[in-house]
């Protein structure tokens, strides 16, 4: 839909073509046999074309000789299986000789005739980062896809617009403030979508939106239509006719878009479609059009059709929520969950029906589970699946937090989740059932209160204790969550327009600095403990856990503190009566705790502790779940026989002025987890699979603050001790100069002296920048900016925490290159398995009492 | 959406939905094809003539209906001066199309040729039941009239002859090239460009046209697609027998195959619901070579039954049917799809070279 000029992951993007008569579809398509030719392609290759729309003429982009990005979009598209495909025609198979996997009558020769249209819409975590242009263009910024599927484009974007969960019923215009509609459409950005429908409403022209946008005008009258129908609904009065409803529901409007316009509720709507008999079916995507009868049990909804098209077993069903969108905070660690979940429900002799809409994950490969529903994720689809699978019932908690959020209000209309209660996830997500609980069984928790605007702000000040947390709600601003330390910022935050309301209270939380996070996953049944992992973050609290180096089995934690965590996690367990996955999340100071939050899901850390301690944690909830715990579970968290480092993958590069620096928001885009005989090589390896280098050229060292200072004098003189010169900013450079270091002054931008950091950057004899932003600083200083952001932009390697550098500075000077060793999983496997069998003899386990000297949050 | 037309189909169902072309009722055979762009082709398509086509693709229309633009004095991108088919029948019509090269909407169009057409309707739930069910006849009427099936709008038996330009008509493409006889069955334009832009000289004649007695100085025979029953047009097929005693070259499409196969002492038949589609695989026998092709037949040759001297060239990689037939001493071959493309896939135009060749040496 976005011409050319947005990078093909940033754009909407549809199939099958809509604009493209015979002449021009075929023109591209012998370019493209031509192409493959000439190079030999034997596998898959993607090409991109530019076409000119006001003639034929057209140029080819690039060609892609690799399953590229599109690849799995397309296949999700089509039904095409290209990879497993390609693979077959690598193994030295012809086309020929390969059956169409779709509808096993026919060969896998042909080209996919597609009877419904599919929208891709990417998603966006900008709002997540400070500084970073907003626009979009030729290099990728998006962190995840949706693909909506419907036989109408309209019905299909708007399905795609919810799907990518930024708080819209569907096109929709108002939700979106724009300083200017105009150059909103003009300037390629996130919000361009609603930005078209935010001017058509006002009556803007589609003629007027193509000019300013350049996207074809058949795109644009699409979008046209909805808002035609939006307002028919608001004239059409209550209750709706029959067939108004059903051309609406074919239009893509949701219960909750429709009710919202008609002034009812989304349970109105729904209570008037069941009465009306407006139901959707499930529809295949069988890769021919119908022309052949199909196996498949890819399937969506529609409503085109009254004919259900599922071929059902006899078998019990559970139905999956997979993970919808990736998105920064919730990636593929949930599809990992979901298709392990698929994958026991199915041992377990269930037939298992999974819901996702994400064309990126494993889940909606229509060959893991037994039907493949791709869809969205909402209660009404959930409700309107449930009425036609009539399953045992539903697993919200391994898809992350979209899918958890569902709980209650599926309960609430009858539906029978499997696992934890309703009930129970509710009183872990409420903040102030949550409170009280924790209150009741003597938990203890960071001081916290929720600020509507109207209590007097010294007083909370007073009974929180600077700093604070502040979290506005996304719903009304989209304002990210920041770190406030003394009144007077508070005061100047909360005052922005729009942030704080009494019916969007601001949640105002102490944020407890210097203290150990601690991070704990785990599996209960009916309250039991069944299985648990301890994770220990590098960072001090205030980090985001998402973005914490995290570390198992702990190196740094007192006896006393794991007691007391796993006492916790117990009490927790047997409180909220918890059956299933769950994950909690505690800080530590001087062996006290206190609990952050209690998540009852499968957390962004399960499948990281399932690969590291070896038991698939999904695997025994599932079984929990389903009501068939396994026996003799081993439980491998503190006694194995080697270090296991989960590192963040940042994206900096990508995000034009993003500041590269750690925070309460998470900004992470992935992560790597490596094994290693101890802390040094564990970290060493996962740094290095997040594109880290041990520097050979020098150091530069900008540390902001005294007692960040002085924490890292130790690691400073290691570095001199691996003889890399060392360069220092003014205040770092005079600091280690006292004590006896050799140091290279260099100069920050704001003191327009020479040599400048970006200067010595530039000269290339720097490869590692170690940066610690001064804690207290609300608004980060500009020349910390500009050397993190120059240091990102040239690739070299940064680090802006003060735990992470030094440990990661002990690491480098404990072991070299050499010494790191690349060994099968299974290496370390069979050694846990070794472990486990030493644990049984020993009373004890290895690896729960404080290293001698180790302190606990140490600062 | 209010319901005004429906579509009334043999076995009772009755599939409402709204009229968007001509408001003349129509009876006929229901079929449907999968392609998903190139309506305004298929549409001009004189194979379709008789028959009400349902496009599985639900959004059609999008790009409007261009402006013609001549092309060897024959109107690009339409195969026939006129909308060949009987009604159509789509899930969704757009009537707000967008194209450089449109001039007018799909529903302007189709009113203005006299075709009705309805929209609105579920073409999947309808393509299941023709494709279970077999092609079954079809009524396109208002919503409200009453009473069975009326009989076929047109003579299905007579459908080439309704087809089939009158009049002999020359096309040169060089003074000093091969001349052959294209036998209009209701043949697509594209055929004739395709034959042309090799450098053949194409004289079209009726289907009735007497080629043995008065073979215009042409080196060979060309016998084009066109709709219905090979068996319904006998004299076509014994007048093909005769000139096949001679050694001249001979090809044909789609029903020019079926009526090759016929006339060399093969056997056709009719398949359950037809290949309509710009998607089927087919494999060259000799070479092992595949191919995707556009499609549109509702009857095949019998590859059990092929005449004698004839090898199976072509075969269709799904369901085995036959695709193409060729003499295994004689210039005679004939294939089942259409390398004259238009809609589809364009690569089998190789088949034009092979034949010009063979023409060129005879």
């Amino acid at each position: 839909m976005d011409p050319m000029g947005v990078h093909t992951g940033e754009s909407i993007v549809v199939a099958p073509c809509q604009t493209l008569d015979n002449h021009e579809y075929h023109l591209l398509r012998q370019v493209a046999l031509r192409t493959i030719r000439h190079l030999g392609i034997i596998g898959e290759c993607n090409i991109q074309y530019a076409l000119d729309p006001g003639s034929d003429t057209y140029r080819v982009i690039e060609v892609n000789a690799r399953l590229s990005r599109s690849s799995a979009l397309a296949s999700k598209a089509t039904g095409y299986p290209l990879a497993y495909v390609a693979a077959k025609l690598a193994l030295g198979r012809s086309l020929l000789e390969l059956q169409n996997t779709v509808t096993r009558s026919t060969r896998a020769f042909f080209e996919p005739a597609l009877d419904y249209c599919v929208v891709k819409v990417p998603r966006w975590d900008l709002e997540k980062f400070s500084e970073v242009t907003t626009t979009i263009g030729s290099s990728m910024k998006s962190v995840g896809e949706v693909m909506a599927i419907g036989r109408d484009f309209a019905e299909a974007l708007q399905k795609a617009l919810r799907m990518v969960q930024v708080g819209v019923c569907g096109l929709e215009g108002e939700t979106t403030v724009f300083q200017s509609v105009e150059e909103a459409i003009r300037n390629p950005n996130p919000y361009r979508i609603f930005a078209i429908a935010n001017a058509l409403r006002q009556g803007v022209t589609v003629e007027q939106i193509h000019k300013w946008s350049r996207i074809d005008p058949w795109f644009l009258n699409q979008c046209a239509r909805v808002i035609d129908l939006e307002r028919e609904i608001a004239a059409a009065g209550w209750p709706l006719p029959e067939e108004f409803l059903r051309t609406l529901k074919q239009t893509g409007f949701a219960d909750a878009q429709i009710g919202r316009l008609a002034g009812r509720s989304e349970e109105e709507v729904r209570a008037l479609r069941r009465e009306l008999r407006v139901t959707p079916v499930r529809r295949q995507i069988d890769t021919l059009a119908a022309e052949y009868p199909a196996e498949t049990n890819y399937l969506y909804l529609n409503y085109d059709g009254r004919e259900d098209e599922a071929r059902a077993g006899k078998a019990p069903r559970v139905l999956v929520l997979g993970s919808g969108v990736y998105r920064i905070g919730s990636s593929v660690e949930f599809d990992w969950c979901s298709v392990n979940a698929v994958r026991t429900c199915r041992a377990l002799g269930y037939e298992t029906i999974v819901l996702n809409h994400n064309p990126e994950t494993v889940s909606t490969d229509f060959d893991v589970c037994d039907r493949l529903v791709f869809d969205e994720i909402s209660l009404e689809t959930v409700l309107d699946l449930v009425d036609l699978e009539r399953p045992e019932g539903v697993i919200v908690s391994v898809g992350g937090q979209t899918s958890n959020n569902l709980a209650v209000q599926l309960a609430r209309a009858g539906v029978r989740i499997l696992g934890t209660s309703a009930a129970s996830i509710d009183r872990a997500e409420d903040r102030h059932k949550f409170s009280s609980l924790c209150d009741e069984v003597g938990l203890d928790q960071p001081r916290w209160m929720e600020y509507t605007g109207e209590q007097d702000l010294a007083e909370v000040a007073a009974r929180l204790g600077f700093p604070v947390l502040v979290r506005p709600s996304y719903v009304l601003s989209g304002a990210a969550m920041r770190v406030v330390w003394d009144q007077k910022h508070l005061e100047s935050f909360l005052r922005r327009a729009a942030l704080v309301s009494p019916d969007h209270p601001v949640v105002i939380s102490r944020f407890e600095t210097g203290s150990k996070e601690i991070e704990v996953d785990a599996v209960a049944d009916h309250g039991d403990l069944v299985v648990w992992a301890i994770c220990e973050h590098i960072e001090n609290a205030g980090v985001h856990s998402g973005d914490a180096t995290l570390v198992i089995p702990p190196q740094k934690l007192y006896l006393e503190t794991v007691r007391r965590v796993k006492q916790a996690t117990r009490l927790l367990a047997r409180s909220l009566d918890i059956t299933g996955p769950f994950n909690i999340q505690f800080l530590a100071k001087n062996n006290r705790i206190k609990v952050i939050e209690c998540n009852l899901r499968a957390s962004r850390s399960a499948p990281f502790v399932s690969k590291a301690t070896n038991v698939n944690f999904i695997d025994v909830a599932t079984r929990v779940m389903l009501g068939q715990p396994p026996r003799g579970v081993e439980n491998h968290t503190l006694d194995l026989d080697y270090v296991v480092v989960k590192a963040p993958q940042f994206s900096f590069s990508r995000l034009t002025g993003a500041d590269p620096t750690l925070g309460v928001e998470m900004a992470s885009t992935g992560e790597v987890a490596c094994f290693g005989e101890d802390l040094h090589e564990a970290l060493l390896k996962s740094l290095a699979a997040t594109g880290f280098r041990r520097p050979r050229r020098g150091v530069l060292l900008s540390i902001g603050g005294d007692k960040a200072k002085a924490a890292f004098l130790k690691a400073a003189e290691l570095l001199r001790r691996m003889h890399l010169p060392l360069y220092g900013t003014a205040g770092t450079a005079l600091f280690l100069r006292r004590h006896g270091l050799a140091v290279r002054q260099v100069h920050k931008e704001s003191e327009g002296l020479s040599p400048s950091v970006v200067e010595t950057l530039f000269t290339g004899a720097v490869d590692l920048v170690i940066n610690i932003p001064a804690e207290y600083s609300d608004q980060e200083s500009r020349d910390g900016y500009v050397i993190r952001r120059t240091a990102v932009d040239l690739g070299i390697p940064l680090i802006t925490n003060s735990q992470l550098a030094r440990v990661a500075v002990k690491a480098l000077a404990a072991r070299s290159d050499d010494q790191l060793l690349a060994l099968p999983w299974s290496a370390y496997r069979q050694e846990a398995a070794l472990g486990a069998a030493r644990a049984a003899e020993r009373p004890a386990p290895r690896g729960c009492a404080a290293p001698p000297g180790a302190m606990e949050g140490e600062a | 959406m209010r319901t005004d037309w429906k579509l009334v189909l043999e076995d009772g169902t009755v599939w409402p939905g709204r009229s968007f072309g001509a408001s003349r009722p129509v009876t006929g055979e229901v079929v449907f094809n999968t392609g998903m762009t190139g309506y305004v082709e298929a549409l001009s398509d004189p194979s379709y003539r008789g028959q009400i086509l349902v496009l599985t693709y639900p959004l059609i229309g999008n790009y409007g209906v261009p402006r013609a633009l001549l092309d060897t004095g024959l109107p690009h991108p339409f195969e026939s001066a006129a909308v060949q088919v009987l009604g159509l029948v789509v899930t969704r019509s757009e009537p707000r199309y967008a194209h450089h090269a449109a001039s007018q909407s799909l529903a302007t169009w189709l009113a203005e040729a006299g075709v009705p057409a309805v929209g609105g309707l579920d073409t999947r739930g309808l393509t299941r039941r023709l494709r279970a069910l077999g092609t079954m006849r079809g009524r396109l009427c208002p919503a409200d009239e009453a009473g069975a099936l009326a009989e076929d709008t047109l003579d299905m038996g007579r459908l080439v002859p309704a087809v089939s330009r009158p009049g002999v008509h020359r096309f040169t493409a060089r003074p000093d090239g091969k001349t052959l006889i294209l036998v209009d069955c209701g043949a697509k334009h594209n055929i004739l460009r395709s034959l042309l832009s090799r450098g053949v000289n194409v004289v079209r004649v009726p289907w009735d046209h007497d080629f043995l007695k008065d073979d215009l100085g042409a080196g060979g025979l060309f016998l084009s697609n066109g709709p219905g029953d090979p068996t319904r047009v006998p004299e076509l097929v014994e007048r093909i027998r005769r000139y096949l005693q001679s050694n001249r070259p001979v090809f044909g499409i789609c029903l020019g195959h079926q009526l090759l196969a016929l006339a060399a002492g093969g056997r056709t038949y009719r398949l359950p619901y037809g290949h309509r589609s710009q998607n089927q695989p087919v494999v060259d026998r000799l070479t092992g070579r595949g191919y995707i092709t556009s499609q549109n037949h509702g009857y095949g040759v019998d590859a059990a039954r092929l005449p004698a001297g004839f090898y199976e060239w072509f075969v269709n990689a799904n369901d085995g049917t036959n695709e193409g037939i060729r003499h295994a001493r004689r210039p005679w071959m004939s294939v089942q799809f259409h390398p004259e493309a238009y809609p589809g896939p364009v690569e089998t135009g190789v088949l034009f070279d092979e034949f010009v060749q063979v023409l060129n040496e005879a």
